[in-house]
């Protein structure tokens, strides 16, 4: 029996889905659920997993190309007398269109998931899904099987368990996965466009009274509001008057002025920087915008973020202040032509027609894409901002 | 003793062999004595005990009554109901009566006796003798359902359901009367309350009633062709049922295909679907599947008939989707 | 030949102390202390009393609905009828069946089923076994006018009457099944002529009066232990109360009530004695307070009682086989 493992849908938009690395080659013996190959889309990573205990028999795209979903990217032969067969009927499939029947087919028996068990199938879903290895866990289950709560002591035991000393040697690693993803698009990022960099301070004194005087009773309605969502809501009304920093230049260099104000959010997660986008936010409250956040935050945080979180972006928004950082350099995240970084908040004195005040100053940092957008209007983007953020005002929670 | 007989012969046989030895037993129904009933069963009592075979009128709730009460004065009838599907007009009295006397009695006495009901479609008798009963009375606490499936169990079955002191009703199939197997000559017991592995297997559980039990041989004998191993349980008392041996088994195979006559609505397959999915759910590796008949009365002419009842094809698409799952 | 009077004032003191009995039931009913539905036989004393005491305790009785008279003479202490009627521990039954499927097997009372007309092919079954076994022993199974018309009584009889089965069909009719005269169920003037069909001799008796009854019943017993086969026996009574307590029985009319009051069994008894075979009036007063003190100890025993343990309801439903409890 051979099965043929195909390129999955993640997401109910994907049309095809690119290899980034393989884990196994062809001929090599595999257990079932070993990782086979990983598959790239926007900086998420996935691996695709064998069915059963076999042996690749077929490996049918090499790393890096794309394959359209449910095209068939490799085949798991249980024996070596098989593989020829498989590969055959593979070929063979394609020509042929099948015929309509009334009745419903007789399932082919090539098919059937038999075999001796030594775990439930939902233990075996549960262990999945908390990323537990069962083999030789211990079994409480009827004939021996490893059951779902034999999985759940398991896992807990697992957080419970002290953490290993580092070794001393040196380990070698290859860089994959995400972090691989990310090395490229920042070089990707620099190489292309001619990035230089101003950087502001706004003075958020108002904001920052109004805002405390909100944050409980956003608490109340169990949003954690914070600074970077009443951030966003007024970046996305000043973006609405700045159509330069809205324009993008693709690959064939066309210029698009995007409509859609989409404001990416930089994430740090456990898998490297993840830039998820939160949609339209010129049309949004900041209760909304702090309640898709905050969920946004979770997921990624989680790797639970999918095509649907990664819609097309305006602007990236990196607010960097709880890490103590003032002002940076911030790289464009292509294809936006700004990016905006902010720093930490603190008390400065400032100067106000003749008298010293204390003031809360929020540092800017705006990289732009000189290829279109060029200083002065960089410079013009960010003073509205700050306007911007002098006069805001939070609406009082509903 | 390698001996074959048929399904009826077996029956008839066991009731000579227990009113030898037991004279609180006798036999009550429609020409069930000088004519040694309807189908021949009880032939030959009647001529060795007249006083304890007995003719009755037409009145199924008398024979039923009767016997109900004789059971709790110690004697131990055997009715017979000539067609199960007549199990309607006396339903008052199982029901209400026979199945509700020993809990009335706290425990002290109770309606034992079997009433020999003969079920089933496949005769061409159309829709009031040919229905399924034993949905009829499978949620009735009190009442004991025997269905055996062939003649070895007929006669062990039997022999166990007079002597039980619980009322019984005791499926005959009709389809099964002319069914030949082994049976040995001297008088044996088969344990009621205890279902019966027809077939070992590792890959699929497959649960099968009275004629069912046949089908689901062959669908078994299909199926390894293919590689499958398939496991079959006969219930053999259907009510109380023995859950255990189906939880044992389709917790190993983790797959259950039920085969069952009569409509699916119900039926005794979802009973046991209900039961095993509540019961053991984490190790299903699919969704239980029944085999059942049509819901529809049973029509008369042959392809009428024929086309509502399930046919092997059905059994093995069953069998495979749940492999395939 | 007349009853004796030692009999006759057994049986006064009998259908006293069912009064007095029914009396206490009614009233711990209306006041919400007995669970459930009651049926009284306020006047129908006599046709209560007078068959089961013209049979033996070996004799199987299967007494109706209306039968808390007929159950305490069977040979069950009376105050365990009570507290099975208030559904304690203590009642003969454990409280599991209340006053409508009170049995006493040691005493062959085999109970009511709450179906009409199920306990008439029932009795099929005991008088069958008295004759399989070859004993003289006879059943009697009570039924009503309304009882009737279940097809049960037409198959009951069709069988006795043929295999000569020695079975006394008692009938009381009160008149009335719920709220329907027998006259509008049945096309028979007189119930008792239904036996005719089925060639089964029948009498019509005048069921207040507890001689006429008793004897009647005798007669009928001695055919049925004679291999005779069945009798019906049409019982003329009247119930003082609706069906249930608590009926306001608006279906009949206050005179004819009145009419039946007035031939109270009771009374008629008492008068019996005193004019016909000289009894004091003193010896009945006391045979009225000693019975009154016998139901007081009942009523005492009963409130007493006990509840029954709840695990009690998952017992006895089959014959060595447990049912699932709650997990």
């Amino acid at each position: 029996m051979a099965v043929e493992v195909k390129m999955p849908r993640y997401g109910a938009t994907m049309e095809e889905g690119m290899i980034g690395e393989w884990l196994v080659s062809q001929g090599q013996n595999v257990s079932k659920n070993q990782a086979l190959f990983t598959v790239e889309i926007e900086k998420l990573t996935n691996e695709v997993l064998s069915p059963i205990d076999g042996i690749v028999s077929r490996i049918l795209f090499e790393a890096q190309q794309t394959v359209r979903c449910s095209d068939v990217v490799c085949v798991i032969s249980e024996s070596s007398t098989e593989v020829l067969e498989s590969v055959q009927s593979k070929e063979t499939k394609e020509e042929k269109t099948k015929p309509k029947t009334e009745k419903k087919p007789v399932v082919e028996k090539e098919q059937y998931k038999i075999g001796k068990r030594i775990i439930t199938p939902k233990a075996e879903a549960l262990a999945k899904e908390l990323k537990i290895s069962y083999h030789g866990l211990a079994a409480t289950g009827l004939h021996g099987m490893i059951t779902r709560s034999d999985i759940r002591k398991a896992a807990s035991s697992q957080t419970q368990a002290p953490v290993a000393v580092e070794e001393k040697t040196e380990k070698k690693m290859p860089l994959k996965g995400a972090r691989k993803v990310i090395a490229q698009r920042m070089c990707e990022s620099l190489a292309t466009a001619a990035q230089s960099s101003l950087w502001m301070d706004a003075d958020v004194t108002d904001l920052m009274s109004c805002y405390q005087k909100h944050k409980e009773s956003y608490k109340s309605k169990g949003i954690k509001i914070s600074v970077t969502a009443v951030l966003i809501r007024v970046l996305a009304q000043v973006l609405r008057n700045h159509p330069i920093c809205r324009t993008q230049i693709d690959k064939e260099g066309n210029l698009t002025v995007l409509q859609s104000i989409n404001i990416a959010v930089a994430v740090d997660t456990p898998n490297g920087l993840m830039v998820p986008v939160i949609e339209d936010c010129d049309q949004k409250t900041t209760l909304q915008i702090a309640g898709q956040l905050a969920m946004l935050v979770d997921k990624a945080r989680v790797g639970a973020l999918t095509s649907h979180d990664m819609a097309a972006h305006v602007m990236t928004l990196s607010n960097l202040g709880s890490y103590g950082v003032t002002y940076s350099k911030p790289i464009l995240n292509l294809p936006e032509s700004v990016i905006l970084g902010t720093g930490k908040i603190s008390k400065k004195p400032v100067y106000v027609d003749g008298g010293l005040f204390a003031k809360d100053i929020l540092p800017l940092s705006l990289t732009f894409d000189h290829r279109i957008v060029d200083g002065g209007p960089a410079a013009a983007f960010l003073q509205d901002f700050c306007s911007a953020l002098l006069s805001a005002k939070i609406e009082a929670v509903i | 003793m390698a001996r074959k007989l048929s399904f009826t012969k077996a029956i008839n046989e066991t009731l000579h062999q227990m009113m030898e030895i037991d004279d609180s037993i006798f036999i009550i129904g429609e020409d069930v004595a000088k004519m040694g009933g309807d189908f021949g069963v009880t032939q030959g009592i009647w001529h060795r005990w007249p006083e304890r075979a007995v003719d009755t009128a037409l009145s199924e709730q008398a024979i039923i009554g009767l016997s109900a009460m004789a059971g709790v004065c110690s004697l131990r009838p055997v009715a017979e109901l000539m067609f199960a599907d007549f199990a309607g007009v006396c339903y008052d009295q199982l029901v209400n009566n026979a199945a509700k006397l020993r809990f009335m009695y706290q425990g002290q006495a109770g309606a034992q006796m079997v009433v020999r009901a003969v079920t089933g479609s496949g005769i061409r008798c159309a829709y009031h003798h040919s229905q399924s009963i034993e949905p009829w009375f499978m949620n009735i606490p009190g009442l004991v359902i025997v269905a055996p499936s062939d003649p070895y169990e007929a006669k062990g079955l039997l022999a166990s359901a007079i002597k039980d002191n619980n009322p019984v009703i005791f499926l005959e199939h009709k389809l099964l009367y002319n069914m030949k197997t082994e049976v040995p000559e001297e008088l044996y017991e088969l344990p009621l309350y205890k279902a019966h592995t027809v077939r070992e297997g590792d890959d699929i559980t497959i649960v099968a009633t009275m004629a069912m039990v046949k089908m689901a041989i062959k669908t078994a004998e299909a199926l390894q062709e293919e590689g499958v191993s398939v496991h079959i349980i006969n219930p053999r008392t259907l009510f109380p049922l023995d859950k255990q041996a189906i939880i044992d088994s389709v917790s190993r195979t983790g797959r259950l295909v039920i085969l069952q006559e009569g409509p699916k609505f119900m039926g005794a397959a979802a009973e046991i679907s209900a039961m095993i999915a509540e019961d053991i759910f984490e190790y299903l590796a699919a969704p239980i599947k029944r085999v059942t008949s049509l819901d529809v009365p049973i029509a008369f002419s042959p392809c009428l008939e024929d086309y509502v009842n399930p046919k092997i094809e059905h059994a093995l698409a069953a069998c495979r989707e749940t492999l395939a799952f | 030949m007349a009853l004796e009077t030692k009999v006759l004032k057994d049986l006064y003191y009998d259908m006293y102390a069912i009064r007095r009995f029914e009396e206490e039931v009614e009233k711990y009913s209306k006041n919400g202390t007995i669970p459930g539905f009651i049926h009284l036989s306020i006047g129908q004393e006599a046709s209560q009393a007078g068959p089961v005491r013209a049979l033996r305790k070996t004799d199987y009785k299967f007494p109706d609905h209306r039968g808390h008279g007929a159950i305490c003479l069977c040979g069950t202490d009376r105050k365990y009828v009570m507290a099975e009627i208030f559904g304690k521990a203590t009642g003969i039954n454990g409280g599991r069946g209340g006053s409508m499927h009170i049995n006493d097997l040691s005493c062959r009372n085999m109970g009511f089923n709450g179906i009409q007309g199920s306990t008439v092919v029932s009795a099929l079954g005991c008088a069958f076994a008295s004759r399989y076994r070859d004993t003289d022993d006879v059943t009697i199974v009570f039924m009503g006018d309304g009882t009737l018309g279940e097809g049960t009584c037409h198959e009951s009889m069709n069988m006795a009457a043929t295999l000569k089965l020695p079975i006394i069909y008692c009938l009381i009719n009160n008149q009335y099944a719920i709220s329907t005269h027998y006259r509008e169920a049945h096309p028979q003037k007189q119930l008792a002529t239904w036996a005719d069909g089925y060639e089964v001799p029948s009498e019509i008796v005048d069921g207040n009066d507890v001689q006429a009854v008793y004897e009647a019943v005798g007669r009928a017993a001695e055919r049925a232990r004679a291999k005779e086969g069945p009798t019906l026996l049409e019982l003329m009574t009247y119930r003082w109360q609706g069906h249930f307590a608590g009926d306001p029985a608006a279906y009949r009319s206050d005179e004819e009530v009145e009419q039946w009051k007035a031939r109270c069994p009771l009374k008629l008894c008492k008068e019996t004695l005193i004019n016909e075979r000289g009894v004091d009036l003193s010896e009945l007063q006391q045979i009225e307070k000693d019975a009154d003190a016998e139901i007081a100890d009942c009523v005492e025993f009963a409130l007493n009682a006990p509840w029954p343990e709840e695990k009690e309801a998952l017992k006895y439903v089959y014959d060595k086989i447990e049912v699932e409890d709650w997990v």
